[in-house]
């Protein structure tokens, strides 16, 4: 579903990104893990298009994308949780969500999507009109999710979806992020929490300075020597 | 000769050259009065400029209302010497000094609504200050209303009967002047006060929180704007001769801000340059006069265009350490004693074993109604290291700024050391001895690693911005002491190497590890950390906990800590607070936070707390 | 008494010309943080365009307005694209200097072009003032105000209800998350500028009925007071700028008749430098601290 063939990104004189190359099937839970600054958020905004890579391709659905502006993409089918939330403070949660749903016109569904949000996030819709910068992190990260699933992705990327979040919250949003795609949504996570992004994804990615150096299956990275020194903390 | 000498004979020489050149030119007649005049346009624009890059650029505060103290300057000044009978070489001097001081006092006026205001709206009231001050002088009698002041002294045909040597006498006498401002504002920005000014700039809630008054650095800094502008002003008075209140409108103040921006914000070189150039243009183009200010403006757009930072940026042109040399200078031909180096650092060598070195009694906050923390009571022995955890929106957060006074609470006390601090300022309850960092990272970015420290050390150190001016042995003797402090400070985080390296451009890990730095330079007592491991993973983690344990030992102080990571929290924490919906529900050890049912229900969760027991 | 009712009303005509060119300082500040210094000028460009429909062309009244809209939105269009856009990831400083480069080319253009002479803007309406109770009010004066006021209403709706205007509120808060939803953000600042410059067009136009007097610089002051008008109310807050509008116009005439012509300016930024320290977010506005 998504191709990224040796992909180098710069930031100024600073590689961020050395030749990166991975693939995302669909139905799949994917996950980058790595140190800060490895280059995690780097790929995803690269693939968004938030920077623009110096070379390599991105292929979405066999298309291109790299030149693609980021506002292009939502309507391609590819949606993203930025870091940090990122939730408009000033807006009220429902019309957060009507911000999801930009690139879509068919109200009807439009509406139906915003129910299923709601099922899977009842807190939400108890405060559906209350301004977003009054809730609190995990509601907002909640909305980050809400909002990034009513443009019906099929490809959603979500990065750092744990930070700043208590044991019990980042519990929850978890199981959320298995839900949403055991309906159907394919993932790609970005997470410094290892335990919990291995423990969730089919398969997973470690970057270190720019650079994929291991890849595998969820379950066997979990058993890696290296991987549990490094990112499980033994 | 060493290096230093070298450089500075040279500065020191190159503006001398400069001096006589134009001297000499004039004396010729090789620069008739017209460009003499020019030139002495250019020293009171390079005296605008630089001033309001002193609010503009080291405050970071956007001023558009700098002409009005330009024009009380001019106005005060001119009345003065109209009014004294005195011999005119006296009187000029006298007359700047009161121009420069009635403009200050005005500064410091306009500077206290600076106190609430951030940004845009600030620059409006600069604005709207600039623009009464104008009107006020049109409707006064003793200004002469709108047809303003005329037949002021003209200096370049009074200081002597003889036009050349006059004129000759009123360049010398406006370089000097303008020499000095240049000089002083680098001491001045180079010294633990300008140091404060930038902090403000770069993040003004760091800066409060690392024990710097901000209020009172951003009323220093408009009140020194203020009183270089007047001084311009008085020159200006007595450069024309006639003085008007359009001649300092709104679109004066917009002209010096452009030049400053155009040299560059917060070079004070970059402002001289641009000062130079854009006195000069309008000269070279005044040949085709119907075209020169569109010619002007294009330049302008292009400039911004091409150039968004300006001509310098933020950097100096070489001439910057001219004064600190010529003390150099000064010392070797009279060998002067040496000052002695003078360390900061006092350790509080109080023992408070047993004894809380922090505690809080029913401390509580509510906002409009709201409670965000109510009936908290928790207390800190000496050494110790406590974890505060809990859900998001716990109130967490909002305990660590009833601590250090970014809230004032509405009920209980907070003691420190057997005192109460609640309702103290957040920059004296630094100095009193709480440092703390911050859950996202606030750091001075553009001030090296080096200098993020130093500024933590301004509570304690005392040299006035009097002897930051001067350079004299105070201010010598500290800033050596503070800069050893602050290299070994360094060199225990192991961070020696980057102490040149813009904080900004550290990565992150580093980041976290220089705030901390920066937090234990103020010497406190206790330790607040917010967050220290978010956005870390395992390993960087345990190296984390390494540190913290050191900075426990080294630096004997107490940490409270506000944490996610459990394995962290439940790894170092003597002790554990838990927080529900802004109450105490919690505390105890780690093993008994971990088995309580209502902290599994509330934070923990069920998964959680078995790991975590299977961990241990 | 009659005098302060003729005044209130004089001030309320005024006031709701600053209302419409603040509206659009207040838009474009919203979304892209800029005080557009070349926003006064644009009422300049409006009024220029409205003299030579009416007197070299000789057409009519409403294809002059509808000329002015036209013209001043191409020219603010222009100017975002060229002078603004570039500079969205520079200082902010950077792009109010270009922003004063911008109003000096206008004006010295205009300077060049038409001479610094002031133009006579010809009466376009010649309706009987209204009498009541010997209180005039003249018909220009229901027009603007009536004009303004539903304008105003016309765009708060569109802000809040539409799609695009939700978009505007989006991208004023954070441009890249705004992208990430499917937002052209390029297209929405765009579109600020074009709507912020038909309300100057439109202004400029009401202004001239006011004071039919045209002349390069004719947009400075009006300019810098609708600006005024914007902060008092709350920057970025539409609503805020009718306000801030009203009030800049009531207290300027009542100063005018009571106090001194020459003090009015001095009144009107005292009232600013007030509310401003009561309520540092302007009168509308709301307080949001930094989280710490």
């Amino acid at each position: 579903m998504l191709k990224v063939q040796d992909i180098n990104l710069f930031y100024g004189a600073i590689q961020a990104l050395r030749n990166i190359n991975f693939h995302v099937q669909p139905g799949e839970i994917v996950s980058l893990i790595g140190a800060n600054g490895a280059g995690k958020s780097s790929i995803l905004n690269a693939i968004s298009g938030v920077h623009t890579i110096s070379s390599g391709e991105i292929l979405f659905e066999d298309q291109s994308i790299k030149k693609l502006p980021p506002f292009r993409l939502v309507g391609m089918g590819l949606s993203q949780v930025p870091e940090g939330r990122r939730v408009f403070a000033k807006m009220s949660v429902h019309e957060n969500l009507e911000m999801g749903a930009f690139t879509r016109s068919d109200t009807p569904g439009i509406d139906l999507d915003m129910e299923r949000i709601f099922a899977h996030f009842p807190r939400l819709k108890e405060r559906r009109k209350q301004l977003a910068g009054t809730l609190s992190g995990g509601e907002q990260q909640m909305l980050a999710m809400g909002r990034a699933m009513m443009s019906r992705p099929k490809l959603l990327m979500m990065d750092e979806p744990s930070m700043g979040l208590s044991p019990l919250l980042v519990q929850e949003i978890f199981d959320i992020i298995r839900e949403i795609n055991q309906e159907g949504t394919t993932i790609l996570l970005v997470e410094q929490n290892a335990q919990m992004a291995l423990s969730l994804a089919h398969r997973a990615y470690v970057l270190e300075t720019g650079r994929i150096i291991k890849s595998g299956a969820g379950q066997a990275l979990m058993q890696d020597e290296d991987v549990r020194k490094a990112y499980l903390g033994g | 000769m060493n290096k230093k000498t070298k450089s500075l004979s040279l500065n020191l020489l190159a503006t001398l050259a400069l001096y006589l050149l134009i001297t000499v030119l004039i004396a010729s007649g090789a620069i008739n009065n017209y460009l003499a005049n020019i030139i002495i346009t250019i020293c009171i624009t390079i005296i605008m400029t630089s001033s309001l890059n002193v609010t503009t650029g080291l405050l970071g505060q956007l001023a558009l209302g700098h002409a009005g103290f330009m024009a009380i300057g001019a106005y005060v000044s001119a009345l003065f010497t109209k009014s004294v009978a005195l011999d005119f070489g006296l009187s000029l001097p006298l007359s700047l000094l009161v121009g420069g001081l009635v403009a200050a006092l005005f500064g410091m006026l306009i500077g206290i609504p600076a106190l609430r205001l951030e940004g845009d709206y600030l620059a409006i009231i600069t604005l709207g200050f600039g623009e009464i001050i104008r009107v006020i002088i049109v409707n006064l009698d003793i200004t002469g209303g709108p047809r303003g002041l005329t037949r002021i002294t003209r200096m370049s045909r009074a200081f002597s009967d003889d036009r050349l040597l006059s004129s000759i006498i009123a360049f010398t006498f406006v370089f000097t002047i303008t020499a000095l401002i240049i000089a002083s504002i680098f001491t001045l920005g180079r010294s633990r006060h300008g140091r404060a000014i930038i902090s403000i700039r770069e993040n003004a809630i760091a800066a409060e929180a690392t024990g710097i008054p901000t209020t009172r650095y951003k009323l220093l800094a408009f009140t020194v704007a203020a009183f270089y502008a007047g001084i311009a002003g008085g020159l200006f008075a007595h450069q024309t001769s006639i003085i008007e209140s359009r001649m300092f409108d709104f679109n004066k103040s917009i002209e010096y801000l452009v030049m400053v921006v155009l040299g560059g914000m917060g070079s004070i070189t970059g402002s001289i340059i641009s000062s130079i150039v854009l006195v000069s243009l309008p000269e070279l183009l005044r040949g085709m006069d119907k075209y020169r200010l569109i010619i002007y403006s294009v330049l302008l757009i292009m400039m911004m265009l091409f150039r968004p930072s300006g001509l310098l940026g933020t950097r100096e042109f070489s001439m910057i350490r001219l004064w600190e040399r010529l003390e150099v200078l000064w010392k070797r031909i009279f060998r002067r004693h040496e000052a002695q180096t003078k360390m900061p650092f006092q350790p509080r060598y109080d023992v408070w074993d047993d004894k809380p070195v922090l505690e809080t009694h029913s401390l509580g906050i509510s906002f409009g109604g709201l409670t965000a923390a109510e009936k908290i009571d928790i207390c800190l022995m000496n050494d110790e290291i406590v974890g505060l955890i809990g859900p998001n929106g716990a109130g967490k957060t909002t305990v660590f700024n009833l601590l250090t006074g970014v809230y004032t609470p509405t009920e209980g006390q907070v003691i420190l050391l057997g005192n109460p601090i609640q309702g103290k300022m957040t920059h004296q309850i630094t100095a009193d001895g709480i440092a703390r960092t911050f859950q996202n990272i606030r750091l001075f970015k553009s001030l090296s690693a080096l200098d993020n420290i130093k500024v933590a050390f301004h509570s304690r150190m005392q040299y006035s911005p009097i002897s930051a001016i001067i350079r004299d042995a105070k201010c010598q003797s500290e800033e050596r002491g503070i800069d050893i402090r602050a290299r070994e400070l360094l060199r225990v985080f192991e961070m020696e190497a980057q102490a040149d390296v813009p904080a900004g451009s550290l990565p992150y890990g580093q980041q976290r590890k220089l705030e901390i730095c920066r937090a234990l330079a103020s010497n406190p007592k206790v330790l607040l950390l917010d967050e220290p491991a978010a956005g870390m993973n395992p390993s960087e983690t345990a190296e984390l906990m390494q540190t913290i344990k050191t900075i426990r030992s080294q630096f004997s102080v107490a940490i409270l800590l506000i944490e996610h990571d459990m394995k962290l929290v439940m790894g170092i924490c003597e002790r554990i607070y838990v927080l529900n919906y802004g109450r105490v529900i919690a505390h105890g050890t780690p093993e008994e936070i971990r088995n309580n049912k209502e902290v599994i229900t509330a934070y923990l969760g069920q998964d959680q707390a078995h790991t975590e027991a299977s961990h241990a | 008494m009659n005098l302060f009712l003729n005044q209130l009303i004089n001030g309320l005509h005024v006031g709701s010309i600053y209302a419409l060119i603040a509206l659009g300082y207040t838009m474009v500040y919203g979304i892209v943080k800029l005080i557009n210094f070349a926003h006064g000028d644009i009422i300049m460009v409006g009024a220029y365009t409205a003299v030579i429909v009416l007197m070299t062309l000789g057409w009519s009244a409403p294809v002059a307005l509808l000329a002015a809209v036209v013209v001043c939105v191409i020219f603010g269009v222009l100017i975002e694209r060229i002078a603004y856009k570039p500079l969205r990831n520079s200082p902010r400083i950077s792009s109010l200097i270009t922003a004063i480069g911008v109003s000096m080319l206008l004006q010295n253009a205009a300077l060049l072009i038409f001479g610094a002479q002031p133009q006579p803007f010809p009466t376009v309406l010649n309706i009987e003032p209204i009498k009541l109770n010997g209180i005039q009010i003249s018909f220009v004066t229901l027009l603007t105000v009536g004009i303004s006021a539903v304008l105003m209403i016309l765009l708060q709706g569109f802000v809040i209800g539409s799609k695009a205007g939700k978009a505007m509120r989006a991208a004023s808060e954070d441009y890249t998350t705004a992208q990430l939803m499917g937002i052209n953000v390029n297209t929405t600042i765009t579109l600020t500028f074009a709507i912020g410059c038909a309300l100057a067009g439109i202004g400029s136009f009401l202004f001239c009925m006011a004071y039919p007097a045209v002349s390069p610089t004719m947009g400075s002051l009006p300019g810098l007071k609708a600006f005024i008008a914007a902060v008092l109310g709350g920057i970025g807050i539409i609503p805020g700028a009718m306000l801030g509008g009203f009030v800049m116009g009531v207290a300027e005439s009542l100063t005018k008749a009571y106090i001194s012509t020459t003090m009015s300016d001095a009144v009107v930024y005292g009232i600013l430098i007030l509310v401003l320290l009561v309520k540092p977010t302007g009168l509308l506005g709301k307080t949001t601290s930094e989280k710490v």
